[in-house]
């Protein structure tokens, strides 16, 4: 089912967020966090960067070579007793699931949230269907609850303070009571989930990784609801990215140790499962049937492209959690499942150009992103690719285009340019009548609206002190 | 075309070049991870046992550790812990006959376990010292979920099943048939999804002791 883009409202959504002091204080307690404990992950491994270069390389060869490996993960699951289907896109990767759902006459479903799965607005299709849907990650349930949208890939409810959580546990898990204790919160959670997992006809999850030569699929979790989901009920269905597959389970250790640390600064997650084929004959757990529903929804297109690069992509949010611009305006402004710069990458695919052609604007290339990425996708680049795309088909607003254009023609022009930065230098310093920054910016308010603009220092431009010697 | 036949042949215009044959690409797989000293923690030459115990132990794991001399001690820690915690006489385990087979007399142990269940005692295959993880390979005596439903879970280890590197561990399953399910467990069950503090006991185990049984 096709979900609703909102990123072509980015501006007011962002706007928005800027004024809310709840999300304000639960952006900056979380991002905070989680750039120091990569920071630590990052010190106490000291091969690091070479496991991040192979990490890198792997991807790349897979990428280089998926054809292959899809056919040999397809026939080495299908070995293992596995059914695998194929979807070319989002809406046929729907209908396989909720046509499995209904084979096996489900009522409730319990579900595992994998962004493959929000990508292609499983969580709709299977409420269009009439099943009950448990989302059973903490974070998934309380956005459950809220009616709410995941604002972050790897911390989904990152957006609510414990305040809020309280407020909905109290009255979902009918209890009544005020709970300001997050392990309290927690456990409340926990018992109003665990009848689910036992009543559930099918579990639908996605995988980290698809191991090619086992056929297995490799789930990452920390709360342990994954094997709950995958092992209890009787179906069991796999959605995944077609870009997900790995050579073997060596390759996925490397990859493996990347993603925890830059995720969330840990070694490892508390639970790394890999699961090849259903129930065997002894089994005393696990699925009757396992189905792996691979799906395109847009990565041949991109696999052509000069963006196929983000297809490396583990969805371990460093790049999120590091951008400065998501820091401020978290990730329900960027109007669909994808935040930060993986998003102003991804959203295009998944939505199109037209709708989320501010997201590649919504960042400043300091390049933070580049730094942190565990398979080093070029995500800068792959943003000024798009800034030129959207430029290109004129998808850009006329004021802009107007600016832009007239500044295209100054640039082409060294003299002219440093003439215009010369006068625009002084004046800039005139508008700034002594103050170090900028409040509002003239002839571009909206830059500055929730931004200042250092002064420009004495002295004059860059240019011209360079070629004084002094720098 | 089939769906399966249209995405393979999107693949195959999208990357141009014919395909590599089969042989080719398996070996510039295996390049991709030749020097495994390069991709993962080096291990100074402690022993593989006391690096485990450090992780496992450490607060980011959290989990709690005895080694016992002999499996024959087992029933005894077992019971200790179960009187610390005044937890009761009532343990689901999923053990090898040859530990299910020592005297188990002053507990109730049970082969089956319950959705609300408060202890697990459940055996690992092995365990990887790199990170103070406990490997359960699934099959019909140590069922997956004996690692997922209770409150404690109490796990066995033998001592020289303590592998350095994810990959020592994976070497042991792979090349045999793979086990339905391979989990791997490093601490319990826990969650930073409410403002990333950390908490235990999210859907699975709060609390996980491990009991290293050296060769007698
Ligand atoms: S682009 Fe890189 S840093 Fe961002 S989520 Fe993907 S893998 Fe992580």
């Amino acid at each position: 089912m096709t979900i609703t883009y909102t990123s072509d409202h980015f501006k007011e959504q962002a706007h928005q967020a800027l004024g809310e002091p709840n999300l304000q204080r639960a952006l900056d307690r979380t991002t905070t966090l989680l750039q120091a404990r990569r920071a630590r992950a990052y010190a106490e491994f000291e091969e690091f960067e070479s496991t991040r270069d192979a990490a890198s390389r792997i991807k790349d060869h897979v990428l280089r070579h998926l054809d292959h490996y899809l056919e040999r993960f397809e026939t080495a699951a299908t070995a293992a007793g596995c059914k695998v289907h194929w979807a070319r896109t989002a809406d046929e990767a729907c209908a396989i699931v909720v046509d499995l759902c209904k084979a096996a006459r489900a009522q409730t479903v319990t579900r595992v949230k994998s962004m493959l799965g929000e990508e292609i607005g499983l969580p709709e299709a299977l409420d269009g269907a009439g099943l009950e849907r448990v989302e059973t990650d903490l974070a998934e349930h309380i956005n459950q609850l809220a009616g709410d949208r995941p604002s972050h890939i790897v911390i989904p409810a990152l957006h609510k303070t414990r305040e809020e959580v309280s407020e909905l546990f109290r009255e979902a898990h009918g209890h009544g009571r005020r709970i300001e204790e997050v392990a309290e919160l927690v456990q409340s959670a926990r018992l109003a989930l665990r009848e689910k997992y036992f009543k559930a006809d099918v579990g639908i999850s996605g995988a980290n990784f698809l191991i090619a030569d086992t056929g297995s699929v490799c789930t990452v979790t920390n709360e342990g609801n994954a094997e709950l989901t995958m092992e209890l009920p009787r179906v069991h269905i796999v959605t995944a990215g077609i870009e997900k597959l790995v050579p073997s389970m060596d390759h996925a250790a490397v990859l493996l140790r990347v993603l925890a640390r830059s995720a969330l600064g840990m070694e490892i997650t508390q639970y790394t499962t890999f699961l090849t084929g259903p129930r065997r004959p002894g089994d005393r757990d696990g699925p009757e049937e396992m189905h792996i529903v691979l799906v395109d929804a847009g990565r041949t297109e991109l696999l052509a492209d000069e963006l196929a690069p983000i297809l490396k992509c583990i969805r371990c949010a460093a790049c999120i959690n590091h951008c400065p611009v998501y820091g401020q305006i978290g990730g329900h402004a960027y109007g669909g499942i994808y935040q930060g710069p993986m998003g102003s990458v991804l959203t295009p695919m998944a939505a199109s150009l037209a709708k989320a052609k501010d997201l590649p604007h919504a960042c400043t290339l300091n390049g933070r992103c580049v730094d942190v990425c565990p398979v080093k996708i070029p995500l800068t680049d792959l943003i000024r690719t798009l800034r030129e795309r959207i430029w290109q088909q004129q998808l850009t607003d006329r004021p802009t285009r107007w600016g832009l254009g007239l500044w295209g023609q100054v640039v082409r022009r060294p003299a002219l340019y440093r003439l215009a930065s010369r006068i625009s230098a002084r004046a800039l310093r005139v508008w700034a009548r002594g103050k170090p920054m900028i409040k509002r910016l003239p002839l571009d308010g909206a830059w500055t609206k929730s931004r200042d603009f250092p002064t420009p220092e004495p002295g004059g431009t860059f240019m011209e002190r360079y070629r004084r010697g002094e720098r | 075309m089939s769906a399966r036949d249209t995405v393979l042949a999107r693949v195959r215009r999208a990357l141009g070049e014919p395909p590599s044959d089969a042989k080719t690409i398996e070996a510039e797989a295996a390049a991709l991870v030749p020097h495994l000293n390069e991709v993962r923690p080096r291990l100074d030459d402690s022993d593989a046992v006391e690096r485990f115990i450090e992780k496992a132990t450490s607060d980011r794991v959290t989990a709690t550790v005895e080694r016992l001399p002999s499996p024959d001690a087992l029933p005894t820690a077992v019971h200790q812990y179960l009187d610390r915690g005044d937890l009761g006489p009532r343990v689901a385990a999923a053990l090898p006959p040859i530990l299910r087979d020592l005297h188990w007399d002053a507990l109730e142990l049970k082969d089956e376990i319950d959705r609300n269940e408060a202890v697990a005692l459940s055996y690992a295959e092995a365990a990887i010292a790199e990170t103070g993880t406990l490997v359960f390979p699934s099959s019909p005596t140590v069922p997956t979920l004996f690692s997922f439903l209770a409150l404690h879970h109490l796990a066995v280890v033998r001592a020289d099943d303590i592998l350095p590197h994810k990959e020592d561990a994976y070497q042991r399953f792979v090349g045999r048939a793979l086990p339905r399910s391979l989990v791997l467990v490093t601490g319990t069950s826990g969650t930073a999804d409410i403002e990333g503090q950390n908490i235990r006991g999210a859907h699975g185990p709060r609390y996980l002791h491990i009991l290293i049984l050296d060769a007698s």
